[in-house]
């Protein structure tokens, strides 16, 4: 994989062209689907179902551990896995699909730690927008100014992830670092559902980090849910583990019935 | 000076100058962080994931927390800085010592038992160790109209009766752990094993489980917990006229400790002041954690039906010996605690039980207040400290309880 280029189609749905910093949709509709699951084939197939439903997407890496993922998307990871398809298979994999909408990668630094330029530069080659870590503030926070600087070396943008329990200041430092986007993750792992006050917090992150973009996930599974968050301050909704359950319970045709319809009201909620 | 009880709590993990890591779920086994929707009261789960710097209290919880004698003082013990030879070093307590249990843990046990309530509880478990935890769930459930369950572990149930009587008198059906009751206590072998306050948690968790109108009521570790306890440090805040040097508490879980720090802690960290004060962590030699132990993620308990967390462990199938300070036998520290002494913002000292109890006896004369074991181990570290610092230095330390009904601990000296 070379030098990064970007892709024209993404700069294009972005407006971005004239080198203006790129911008995501807001309220802004997200899926993520782990790289290559259930396999390349179907994978292909669900994510060009679903890329007309959505306003940009969330493809992960690959991992062999993904610490904060919940029992859903674990599954998908170990499945992948179990095919023995590693990370260079993935990229290789989204690089042929085409995609026509922007997307972001997601990946856990512990399993990139020595080789965090080159992966990041491998991503950046098949088209993405930013590479997010979500261990990153946690187990490496010494490594988020290197992270930012090879990211931007690479032609990205920075993106960063918060939990529910996070320091008020590293917000501020992360939006000054005018990145992407910051994820706000609602719950402690994705697809779990625990009494919680993400409302409150997503208002409490948003009077942080100014203008910047606010994504939150990792429990939202209706269209209710991510009106709700949008009108608490997110710029942005993203879905995971509602997905894969849609699929295995309705197939391609049940991950576009949800993805739309969540879709729809997003864009009604503002 | 008068204060007043505060009407929030702190949350210190929006102060720290990095994230407590996430919980994670063990590897191979369904997801342990979605099973606390079934062993923990709803509020409290809310409360350990909270964006918000200050908590406001529940007005039940307030009321409880004036009823049962909040704010509890901070007294100048002269008669201990007498006793030291140390002219010109000032030396506080706060004295949880003074609520009715006897300790701290009724500041949370009140809300959660509350929570519990509001959830449609009707039973409230946990584990306890010498038995302050358990008898101020017991008490909390009493006065909430829940019936507790409590596994106390087998060398606590055997040496402190009293406490173990007086949680019965409110109504508690206490269990020597390991038990009979549970799986996790039937996998023990030896009927003889003194337990372990993690193995004690497994058992209360697993029977928690097996009722649906049951709630598990954590003493230590978790951030509600912590957060809930820092009534003791606001309070503190407002009680003390000058910053001190040092601020002194021991630590099992971390309770104690993290409701006495925090605030002041929190204050540092946003620059708001106590620039100079040194932040002392006392443990017991035999459970060192934050001396001895790794920063890593391990279970709260052996069995891993909990989710898992980072945290300085010494393993959680650790089991010390028998100690009369059976408070602090726990082999992890809280995780914002443990992320606190890897930053070297707090640190930590451990002290066997020989010196503990001849240094609690020290100040029993010297202040006539018999201190609890665990408790002991801070004033340990303030008599070390005292003895070395300039004049004019200030330390103020948690009498996070009394060692009234301690009696195995000092029996031995008398």
């Amino acid at each position: 994989m070379g030098a990064y280029k970007p892709p024209s189609r993404i700069l294009m749905s972005l407006g971005g062209a004239d080198g203006e910093p790129m911008e995501l949709a807001s309220p802004g509709f997200s899926v993520y689907l782990t790289a290559c699951w259930p396999d390349p084939k179907r994978f292909a197939e669900l994510i060009h179902a679903v890329e007309p439903c959505v306003d940009y997407l969330e493809i992960g890496l690959p991992s062999k551990r993904p610490l904060y993922d919940g029992p859903v998307i674990r599954r998908t990871h170990h499945e992948v896995a179990r095919q023995g398809i590693d990370v260079e298979d993935a990229l290789e994999s989204i690089e042929s699909l085409g995609l026509t909408k922007p997307f972001i990668m997601m990946g856990y630094l512990h399993e990139h730690y020595d080789e965090l330029k080159s992966l990041i530069f491998d991503v950046a080659s098949v088209g993405a927008l930013s590479v997010l870590f979500p261990d990153l503030p946690f187990e490496y926070p010494s490594l988020i100014q290197h992270y930012v600087r090879v990211v931007r070396e690479a032609g990205l943008r920075p993106s960063f992830f918060a939990s529910p329990r996070f320091p008020h200041e590293m917000l501020r430092e992360y939006a000054s670092m005018d990145p992407l986007l910051i994820y706000l993750g609602l719950q402690p792992a994705t697809g779990v559902r625990l009494p919680s006050r993400m409302l409150d917090n997503i208002r409490i992150a948003r009077s942080i980090i100014g203008d910047v973009y606010l994504l939150a996930g990792f429990s939202i599974r209706s269209s209710r849910d991510a009106v709700a968050v949008i009108r608490a301050g997110a710029s942005g909704v993203v879905v995971g583990s509602g997905l894969v359950k849609a699929y295995l319970d309705g197939g391609v045709e049940g991950v576009v019935g949800l993805a739309c319809s969540i879709r729809e009201a997003v864009g009604n909620a503002s | 000076m008068p204060v007043d009880v505060p009407t929030y709590w702190y949350n210190i993990a929006v102060d720290l100058p990095r994230p407590v890591p996430p919980m994670i779920d063990p590897e191979g086994v369904e997801s342990r962080i979605a099973l606390l929707n079934r062993i923990l009261p709803s509020r409290l789960i809310e409360e350990e994931n909270t964006l918000a710097r200050y908590i406001e209290i529940p007005e039940y919880v307030m009321e409880a927390y004036r009823s049962i004698g909040r704010p509890t003082p901070l007294v100048r013990a002269r008669g201990l800085e007498k006793a030291l030879g140390v002219a010109g070093v000032k030396i506080y307590y706060k004295a949880e010592s003074i609520l009715p249990g006897g300790s701290h843990k009724l500041n949370t046990a009140i809300a959660q038992a509350y929570y519990a309530k509001l959830d449609g509880a009707r039973e409230v478990v946990t584990e306890t160790g010498a038995g302050q935890w358990g008898l101020a769930v017991s008490m909390a459930a009493a006065k909430t109209g829940l019936k507790p369950t409590i596994f106390m572990t087998r060398s606590s149930y055997k040496s402190k009766k009293a406490r173990r009587m007086l949680m019965q008198v409110l109504g508690a059906t206490v269990h020597p752990s390991p038990s009979n009751v549970t799986l996790a206590g039937r996998s023990v072998m030896d009927r003889e094993h003194p337990g372990s306050l993690g193995l004690a948690i497994a058992e209360a968790v697993e029977y928690t489980l097996g009722g649906e109108d049951r709630r598990y009521l954590p003493g230590s570790a978790l951030e509600a917990v912590l957060m809930h306890q820092t009534i003791i440090g606001l309070e503190v805040l407002a009680q003390l006229d000058e910053e001190p040097d040092y601020m002194v508490g021991c630590v099992g879980g971390g309770s104690n400790f993290a409701g006495f720090t925090y605030p002041a802690i929190g204050a540092k960290l946003r620059g708001e002041g106590f620039e100079k004060t040194k932040f002392i962590a006392a443990e017991s030699s035999a459970s060192p954690k934050l001396s001895k132990g790794r920063y890593m993620y391990d279970g709260f308990e052996p069995m891993l039906t909990l989710p898992m967390a980072k945290m300085y462990t010494l393993g959680r199938h650790h089991v010390p010996p028998p100690l009369h300070a059976a408070g602090l036998r726990y082999h992890a520290a809280a995780p914002s605690l443990s992320l606190l002494r890897d930053l070297g913002i707090v640190e930590p000292v451990a002290y066997s039980q020989d010196r503990v109890i001849r240094d609690a006896m020290l100040f029993a004369r010297s202040e006539g207040i018999i201190p609890a074991p665990e408790s002991a181990h801070a004033i340990s570290a303030v008599i070390d400290i005292a003895r070395k610092a300039r004049r004019g230095s200030i330390i103020v330390f948690n009498l996070s309880g009394h060692g009234l009904l301690d009696t195995d601990a000092y029996g031995g000296e008398m």
